[in-house]
């Protein structure tokens, strides 16, 4: 079976919907050399900023760069393991408390490739590409988030 | 030498701008003095420099248009 290489849109504009999520579930049951699937889920969260509650994370890339770290990253990952599929989105503008803005979703025969190289592409995703969030605070100022 | 500069996160603040051209430089190293002296609040940040898409890891001669770009720490996801 030909492993999936291409390039791929990770961008979504806003908020990625748990339909659009179920939807690309359901498309992988006519890949049938899956045995497993992994699925990382970022959902932004209502942290407190000095008393200040986040309502929204709006997010920026330097959107050429980042797909290009992306490609790299899937390109090393397909490379080092037996991997069936991977896909990854990641959203740009405004997504509110409660809302996904990461889908991280990788598929194998078995089970220990997609949980490893899930974990490993979220911990790459966050350090290695250009991404940033702008949490903005209920009395609108913002404040730049600090990933932990 | 003109190249273009593109700003990302919190560094937008301070420059208030997405995109700025700076002339007469040859190199690398002489994009920071001259951004810290146009702008002195970018002194307290710290951010990674990129030419045409590549991380700099140390100083490189610029050509005519590249394109830097002025990267504070990641924070997607």
């Amino acid at each position: 079976m030909t492993k999936e290489k291409r390039k791929h849109k990770v961008f979504m504009e806003g908020a990625i919907s748990p339909t659009f999520i179920a939807e690309s579930i359901a498309k992988h049951s006519s890949k049938t050399n899956i045995g497993a699937h992994a699925i990382f889920l970022g959902q932004v969260r209502e942290d407190l900023i000095n008393a200040d509650k986040v309502c929204a994370i709006e997010y920026s890339a330097y959107q050429e760069m980042a797909e290009e770290a992306l490609h790299e990253i899937r390109e090393a990952a397909f490379a080092q393991h037996n991997l069936e599929c991977m896909h990854i989105y990641h959203s740009l503008g405004e997504v509110k408390v409660g809302e996904i803005c990461l889908f991280v979703f990788v598929s194998s025969k078995h089970r220990e490739a997609s949980f490893k190289v899930c974990e490993e592409l979220v911990e790459k995703i966050k350090k290695d590409v250009p991404i940033w969030g702008k949490e903005i605070l209920q009395d609108a100022s913002h404040q730049w988030k600090i990933n932990q | 030498m003109k190249v273009r500069v593109l700003v990302f996160g919190q560094l937008k603040d301070i420059i208030e701008s997405d995109e700025l051209w700076l002339e007469g430089l040859a190199h690398s190293d002489d994009v920071l003095p001259l951004l810290q002296a146009q702008f002195p609040g970018i002194k307290n940040l710290q951010f990674k420099i990129a030419l045409n898409k590549k991380m700099i890891q140390q100083g490189v001669s610029l050509h005519e248009d590249d394109v830097i770009a002025l990267l504070p720490a990641f924070s997607g996801g």
